[in-house]
């Protein structure tokens, strides 16, 4: 457990409604390593993003602990940062790319200069230099997108949460945010939590799959994710290993679907 | 007020048709109107209803001459419209700072909402005008209390949309500013500020509108200067040129500052006009 840079442990997570606690997080314990790529898959519904926002710190848990390099998260720790889904409300409409991006920067105390250099930095290691001084709604969906991993990039983080990001993007727009994706974090050597719906999504860019159950959730079960690197849409989805893990992965969350299904019958 | 920009004859037919037709699709009723009221109201037909011309003639002879040493304006313009235009521009700036002040107060701090709210509600329902009885008895006739029943009258929509604007923030937009660990300087004024901005000015438009009935109204009342006032000693004095002369005058007034509001709320909101103009695409 010690060389676990991220630290899941029995955390649970109870909403108070009219009709009495409902439990959307039911004890869930996972550990991350430094540098990996861990996607969290589910069925739809079963508190993933809720899991998110508990491990980014923007939600208070209910029990357990969520630990980044030991210490216990409440807030998001200045090593983190988060990437949402839905970009047209994670930016910010009133400033330009160049300002969303360095808005990240604001309480490091760099100097404008360095500042500047670390925001045009981040900006072309998403592909988006020449975009800087114009706003995010005067771009394409995925590269709004493309600025909001900026955003995260550019803080240097060690851990970068993405939740469901490509999700709302076409599909030639995801396999190519996917493989931008792939290439900064080989370059950056970061540690990525990927949330997602869509298993192919998982199995082609991850190191390790949690499988989640319908909510309350738990985990169900991780599936090692050994497919060779560098990954290629073509090259990689034709490989055999592909279409196993694909397969085992989406019998774990039909089956997790199908279990929550009969236990409510009975 | 549309000024014609000299074309060479060999400008583009469509370049130079296009705009002067524009115009001329805006403006027509008015000038059909204003054409039915010169043809409908002769001289001598009405002593309530002048002519048309004899109205336009008499408000640029009255407020403005071609003097650049009184700035294009007469004396008549110095003693009633600047007193009025000042007693608009004090009240309605206490209402935006009151307004605007005050709702990201209760904005950002619910209990004192939930407390005040009442209170809120009952203020803005009571008709601004139904206070000129009480704000004369306690300021008396001068401008204080013409600026004083402006900025009454007008605090209440500011206040109302500002607190609006500040609760309506979204709150993906919160989790990414808390995500960014902004402090709360910063979280204020690069975020809650510019989002809660398009509802601030909202307010701010429609409490422009009025401020300018109640300068007139109060001044209708109660004054011995301004816009309003000359409504009324006009009327009494059978000068009914002169009063309809002020009328028009306040109407122009008001377009001139809306168009201004405008042009500021186009230059601070460009993103929202723009965003939401190109909104839809992926």
């Amino acid at each position: 457990m010690t060389d676990a840079l991220l630290a899941v442990d029995r955390l649970s997570k109870s909403y108070a409604t009219r009709a009495g606690t409902i439990k959307a997080i039911d004890e869930i314990s996972f550990t991350v390593r430094p540098g990996e790529f861990l996607s969290i898959v589910g069925p739809s519904g079963c508190g993933k993003t809720t899991l998110l926002m508990l491990l980014a710190g923007l939600l208070p848990v209910s029990g357990g602990t969520v630990r980044v390099r030991g210490l216990e998260v409440r807030g998001t720790p200045p090593n983190m940062a988060i990437v949402f889904q839905d970009y047209s409300r994670s930016l910010f409409p009133w400033l330009t790319n160049e300002r969303n991006v360095a808005l990240a920067l604001h309480g490091a105390r760099l100097s404008k200069a360095e500042a500047r250099d670390r925001t045009y930095k981040a900006l072309a290691e998403v592909g988006l230099t020449g975009f800087e001084r114009i706003y995010p709604w005067q771009l394409s969906g995925g590269m709004q997108q493309r600025v909001a991993i900026a955003r995260a990039l550019v803080v240097s983080p060690e851990v970068l949460l993405m939740d469901e990001p490509f999700a709302s993007v076409d599909a030639q727009t995801r396999a190519t945010l996917e493989d931008l994706l792939l290439e900064v974090w080989r370059q950056s050597k970061t540690t990525i939590v990927f949330v997602t719906h869509d298993i192919d999504e998982a199995v082609y860019l991850s190191d390790r799959v949690v499988v989640l159950s319908k909510g309350p959730s738990h985990v169900v079960t991780e599936i090692q994710d050994e497919l060779p690197r560098p990954r290629d849409q073509i090259v990689t989805k034709e490989e055999p290993l592909f279409a196993k893990l694909r397969g085992e992965v989406f019998g774990l969350v039909m089956g997790a679907r199908r279990h929550a299904a009969e236990e409510r019958r009975s | 007020m549309v000024t014609g920009r000299p074309l060479g004859p060999r400008a583009a037919a469509r370049g130079w048709l296009e705009r002067p037709i524009r115009v001329l699709g805006a403006i027509w009723l008015a000038v059909v109107l204003l054409v039915a009221w010169e043809l409908k109201f002769r001289p001598g037909e009405s002593v309530f209803m002048p002519p048309m011309s004899a109205i336009l003639g008499a408000f640029v002879q009255q407020w403005f001459v071609l003097d650049p040493g009184q700035l294009f304006v007469t004396d008549h313009f110095q003693t009633n419209a600047v007193p009025s235009l000042l007693r608009l521009a004090q009240g309605w700036t206490i209402a935006a700072a009151i307004g605007i002040g005050a709702g990201l107060v209760l904005g950002i701090w619910r209990p004192a909402l939930a407390f005040l709210n009442p209170l809120i509600r009952f203020g803005m329902s009571t008709p601004s005008t139904a206070l000129l009885p009480i704000v004369i008895v306690v300021f008396g006739i001068t401008s204080s209390m013409n600026v004083a029943l402006i900025a009454m009258g007008s605090t209440w929509s500011v206040l109302i949309n500002t607190i609006d604007g500040v609760r309506s923030l979204d709150p993906t937009m919160i989790n990414a500013a808390r995500s960014l660990r902004l402090g709360r300087s910063a979280f204020f004024w690069r975020v809650l500020l510019p989002s809660a901005s398009p509802q601030i000015f909202a307010g701010l438009r429609i409490s422009l509108g009025i401020a300018l009935i109640l300068m007139v109204v109060s001044e209708l009342y109660a004054a011995t200067s301004g816009i309003g006032h000359v409504m009324v000693f006009a009327k009494t004095t059978f000068r009914f040129v002169d009063m309809w002369s002020a009328i028009v005058f306040v109407g122009v007034l008001g377009l001139l500052l809306n168009g201004l509001f405008g042009l500021v709320e186009a230059r601070v909101l460009r993103w929202k006009l723009e965003s939401s103009r190109g909104a839809g695409g992926s």
